[in-house]
């Protein structure tokens, strides 16, 4: 099973009103997350380890969203953050 | 260089043995005090981020063991410690009292409310019954002209450039240096009687604000807009909406005064502050249509929304 990205160790997740935002200092990098995408990053490791895992968390979360949709969303966001250094692939 | 005076800055008082002319005297008791370095300066340490100030010039801020320290190219070094009460000036290579003074009265003191715990946002602040609320812009995009046309809509001016946060509970909006710079057009359409300093750089400057429209004091902020400029025949001359917390967060870090000067290991508690002032404080975008013939209808409008 694919295994989840892990958020770069300097980045700060700061909680905000219906979302939050990570900065990453080292590299000046502010990143905004919607509710959603807030929830997806306090899914990545350690809380979960394989992207299965995720998705079903999220599934349980909003049931009424279709899986392909959940797991496109997870993919892009993911993709996403890795373009901005703020997670790393795993070896 | 002149005996200690007290100046009104900031909502606060500013002790200085260098004379400000462009500050009012104060009496009360200090709440910072800029003398000039008479020891040599100490080392400076991690070197927290970096803003050009224009061609010959940079900033950088470091940290140090008391604090922080702030350097100019031109006019040298302010260790601010971390009590944020004391400036300590170490003259640079181009010791020009009035650039000294810019500095103090931009980023030092900004610094120095940073060090005790105060958010200085690039922004222009307006007082009104039912509290005082924050313009938030780019430079170039019209917040000093809006904020113009809010004192001519029954407003008083706390800033116009520098509005300092006081994260509360309550938050408070203090007043900054009142004067309102405008680009040329803006000053020959809406200035009416008011006096404007001759053009400098395209701008021209009304110092001399009667009393009646300036905040002297800490103002509980309602509201923070970020401005956007509309069509200029839209249907509403000004329209509001709320931006959700992580989109107001991202444009409150973006319009911090010190901006990239606070890198390093001073970003997330920036950060923080910036994210508590979102929850604390509703965060709106406001489109305003571009057409100066209807900035005065806008700024009605908008007074009128906070009992103005």
């Amino acid at each position: 099973m694919p295994l989840l990205p892990k958020p770069v160790v300097d980045v700060v997740f700061c909680e905000v009103e219906n979302g939050a935002v990570l900065l990453h200092a080292a590299q000046e990098v502010y990143y905004g997350l919607n509710q959603v995408g807030a929830e997806i990053w306090q899914l990545l490791p350690p809380a979960s380890a394989e992207i299965d895992g995720l998705l079903v968390s999220l599934q349980t979360r909003y049931p009424e969203v279709p899986a392909t949709t959940l797991r496109d969303d997870v993919d892009a966001l993911l993709l996403d953050l890795a373009a901005h250094g703020l997670v790393e692939t795993p070896a | 260089m002149t005996s200690a005076a007290h100046y009104a800055v900031f909502g606060g008082v500013l002790q200085s043995v260098f004379a400000f002319p462009e500050l009012r005297p104060a009496s009360a008791a200090p709440d910072w005090a800029l003398l000039e370095a008479t020891e040599p300066p100490t080392p400076l340490g991690e070197m927290l981020g970096t803003h050009p100030i224009n061609a010959n010039c940079t900033a950088r801020l470091f940290r140090t063991d008391e604090g922080l320290a702030l350097t100019f190219d031109d006019t040298g070094r302010f260790d601010i410690p971390a009590t944020g009460t004391l400036i300590r000036w170490h003259r640079g290579p181009a010791p020009d009292e009035a650039a000294m003074r810019t500095d103090v009265l931009g980023r030092c003191l900004a610094l120095a409310m940073h060090q005790r715990g105060m958010l200085a946002l690039h922004a222009a602040g307006l007082a009104f019954p039912g509290g005082a609320i924050a313009l938030v812009a780019p430079s170039g995009t019209g917040k000093s002209t809006l904020a113009f046309a809010l004192v001519r809509a029954g407003g008083r001016l706390l800033s116009d450039d520098t509005l300092p946060i006081e994260l509360g509970p309550p938050v408070l909006a203090r007043p900054g240096v009142q004067s309102i710079r405008l680009n040329e057009d803006s000053a020959a359409l809406l200035g009416g009687e008011a006096r404007f300093t001759p053009e400098v750089w395209g701008k021209r400057e009304y110092r001399d604000l009667p009393d009646d429209v300036r905040a002297p004091a800490a103002v509980p902020l309602a509201a923070i807009y970020v401005l956007s400029p509309g069509a200029a025949d839209a249907d509403a001359s000004v329209v509001a909406e709320p931006l959700p917390g992580f989109i107001a967060s991202l444009a409150l870090v973006g319009q911090h005064k010190l901006g990239a000067l606070l890198g390093g290991s001073e970003a997330a508690p920036t950060l923080s502050r910036v994210a508590a002032l979102t929850r604390a404080v509703p965060v709106r975008k406001l489109v305003v249509a571009r057409d100066l013939g209807r900035l005065q209808e806008a700024a009605a409008t908008l007074a009128s929304w906070h009992g103005g």
